[in-house]
């Protein structure tokens, strides 16, 4: 859990649930041979869900959720059924529409879209190896100055749907760090993301307005980046007003 | 070939002077430097990075050599200049401040954190700002908006709108009882917002915008909103914000009976002799919001009515003071914190808002806090916004029957006067 880049959201876990937390995300981690990070807060009317993902070297992760209710023991997330985006109430056996259907599953679906639309890696994170495959970049040095403030830097980290960027991993000969991943920057509408320096000017954040509370924060010129949401899991379908 | 001759043969320099054995050694060093775990899958990046850099001829920068720019070096600077300045002593007046980091402890209970330093140099800020101008100051919370975000602080209005037209603007005892000054961030400047008006709370809950962080920017809306900027518009939320989340546990606030008649007020109690317990207060009915709820009008006291004249308008029911938040819908969501097993009868008691996600209250022992850190709007729960519809179109102009026909007036002329030089002397 990195706490110097979640202070950069204005959120934070609170000390019963990060030490809760820790020992869950650890024996996870160990039971299943994965790297654990936090991923976000999902808000219910009675408790909150706290998200962890699993920290692959591949695009594809595994979710790991748990209630702040009790936040030592995390389970695995169960399977995406798509629903109306709804508010949680924070107890993942409600059923929604019959007893197959509980609230987890809703809880599976909202976080993968959210995580499809707003986990990002900015530009040269992740890179294409010689046997053709996304691996993150060991020698990672961060952004610099110049290209933080640059919407076009920062990109979708997940399986791209883009053609041009499907494509960029078949193509022969070295595969550029922009080419292989969606920019946010194609995201509609234009402005969906908004992109602020902090005061000091040694970091930025980047807000998705589409999923209020959709945060990703980096470090300028460090490997310290992350992604994460704090919000009630309904996406802002009000957009289209508000910018 | 031998294998001199084989070196030889790397190090022949090509038209840029440079060798493909000065590039291979380059990119070895680099990897027996770095050691990175996987240095067979990832030598073709290494050495592509390492064309990048190959030609740029590092020599140190001799004297009289311009300095390289950094942009962020200005912006870094600056801030550390702001910084300073909130350690240095000042002339002190009058003034009181909150015990942000006693406070802190509890916003992060309810999820909220800016982060230790950031929430010490925002401490700083607010206590520079009480105390250079004698304000009893609240810290009221951060705004978040599309480039930066605005904290907030709050104290009494020393300079509310003059109630002279009761109908049309209240005076303190109204929405403007406080008033609020935002920052950009931690020892910037502090910017006193505007008062607010009825209006602009009544169109500023018909429309839904997030903010952009500029005070001065347009606010472009259907209906148009009053006063027209951010400012504005930022004050219009705090004002029913502080109305419907400002929320502590009954018995601090009581209704002021000495207040002029027709006038609601609330008041804090002087001497609280009993607090509620911490099982008490996880019942919504032993909260109370404590202060003035705002109305359909925007208003939180009447227009004073003329009875004789328009009876009617009185019909707006009166909004009731110091009421339970268990009464509101959406419900607020209160817990205990640390709760569950880590309970304790000293534990402190959040509530949260459904309405307004961000805002939440604490209370423990003697003490209460209320804050917000959110985006400024309320939710909607899952149902879309609908803007307001257009107004409907005008109808054309019809004489009434009793008017006669429509006679128009003759044309006037005014003849021109003409002014000589003389006459202008003259006057």
């Amino acid at each position: 859990m990195d706490c110097e880049l979640l202070e950069l959201t204005s959120c934070c876990l609170s000390v019963g649930e990060r030490a809760g937390l820790e020992g869950a995300m650890l024996q996870v981690a160990n039971a299943e041979g994965l790297k654990l990070r936090f991923w976000g807060r999902i808000f219910g009317d009675t408790a909150d869900y706290l998200i962890a993902v699993s920290d692959e070297k591949k695009l594809n992760r595994k979710f790991y959720y748990t209630t702040s209710h009790k936040p030592e023991k995390l389970s695995q997330m169960a399977e995406a059924k798509e629903a109306e985006f709804a508010p949680f109430s924070g107890d993942p056996s409600t059923i929604q529409e019959d007893p197959e259907f509980r609230e987890e599953h809703r809880l599976a679906f909202a976080v993968q879209k959210i995580d499809f639309d707003s986990n990002i890696a900015p530009a040269g994170a992740w890179l294409v190896d010689a046997s053709r495959q996304v691996v993150p970049n060991a020698s990672y040095q961060g952004l610099s100055h110049e290209a933080a403030l640059n919407l076009k830097s920062y990109f979708h980290s997940r399986e791209p749907r883009s053609s041009s960027a499907k494509n960029a991993t078949t193509k022969m000969g070295l595969v550029r760090a922009t080419e292989f991943l969606d920019p946010i920057a194609d995201d509609m509408p234009k402005g969906v993301f908004a992109l602020s320096l902090t005061p000091d000017a040694t970091a930025v954040t980047l807000r998705s307005l589409y999923w209020p509370g959709a945060v990703f924060v980096h470090k300028i010129n460090t490997r310290n980046y992350g992604s994460f949401y704090f919000g009630d899991g309904l996406p802002n379908s009000d957009l289209a007003f508000m910018l | 070939m031998s294998f001199e001759e084989a070196k030889q043969f790397l190090r022949r320099e090509d038209e840029d002077g440079s060798s493909l054995y000065e590039h291979l050694s380059r990119v070895l060093t680099k990897i027996i430097v770095e050691k990175p775990a996987n240095a067979n899958a990832m030598f073709e990046q290494i050495s592509q990075e390492m064309r990048g850099t190959e030609f740029i001829k590092k020599t140190p920068p001799a004297e009289g050599d311009q300095e390289v720019v950094r942009p962020e070096k200005e912006a870094q600077l600056e801030w550390c200049g702001t910084i300073s300045r909130l350690y240095e002593e000042m002339e002190e007046r009058e003034g009181t401040f909150p015990d942000l980091m006693t406070e802190a402890n509890l916003y992060e209970w309810a999820g909220i954190s800016f982060g230790r330093a950031e929430t010490y140099r925002l401490y700083l800020a607010i206590k520079a700002k009480a105390l250079q101008e004698g304000l009893k100051l609240r810290f009221w919370g951060k705004i978040l908006a599309r480039s930066g975000d605005y904290y907030v602080a709050q104290a009494e209005n020393s300079e509310p709108p003059s109630a002279e037209d009761v109908k049309t603007i209240e005076g303190a005892e109204g929405a403007n009882k406080y008033a609020f000054w935002v920052c950009k961030y931690a020892g910037g400047d502090w910017t006193k917002l505007p008062n607010v008006s009825p209006e602009a709370i009544v169109v500023a809950r018909q429309i839904k915008r997030y903010l952009t962080g500029d005070l001065d920017a347009k606010v472009p809306s259907y209906p148009p909103f009053p006063g027209g900027t951010e400012a504005h518009l930022v004050r219009a939320q705090i004002a029913q914000i502080t109305a419907e989340c400002c929320v502590s546990p009954a018995g601090f606030y009581q209704e002021d009976d000495e207040a002029e008649e027709g006038i609601k007020s609330i008041k804090k109690v002087d001497e609280m002799e009993d607090y509620k317990s911490m099982d008490d207060l996880k019942d919504g009915s032993n909260w109370k919001h404590h202060e003035l709820p705002i109305n359909v009008n925007g208003r939180c006291n009447q227009p004073p009515v003329d009875e004789e004249v328009d009876a009617e308008s009185a019909d707006l029911p009166d909004m009731p003071l110091l009421a339970p938040i268990a009464d509101d819908d959406p419900a607020w969501r209160i817990e205990a914190c640390p709760g569950g097993t880590g309970e304790s009868p000293d534990s402190a008691v959040v509530a949260k808002s459904l309405k307004w996600p961000g805002a939440v209250a604490a209370a423990f022992g003697n003490k209460f806090v209320n804050v917000y850190c959110g985006f400024g709007y309320s939710s909607n729960r899952g149902t879309p916004y609908q803007p307001p519809p257009i107004a409907p179109i005008q109808k054309e102009w019809a004489p009434v029957e009793e008017e006669t026909d429509l006679v128009e007036d003759e044309d006037k002329i005014t003849a021109p006067v003409f002014e000589t030089e003389g006459d202008e002397e003259e006057a």
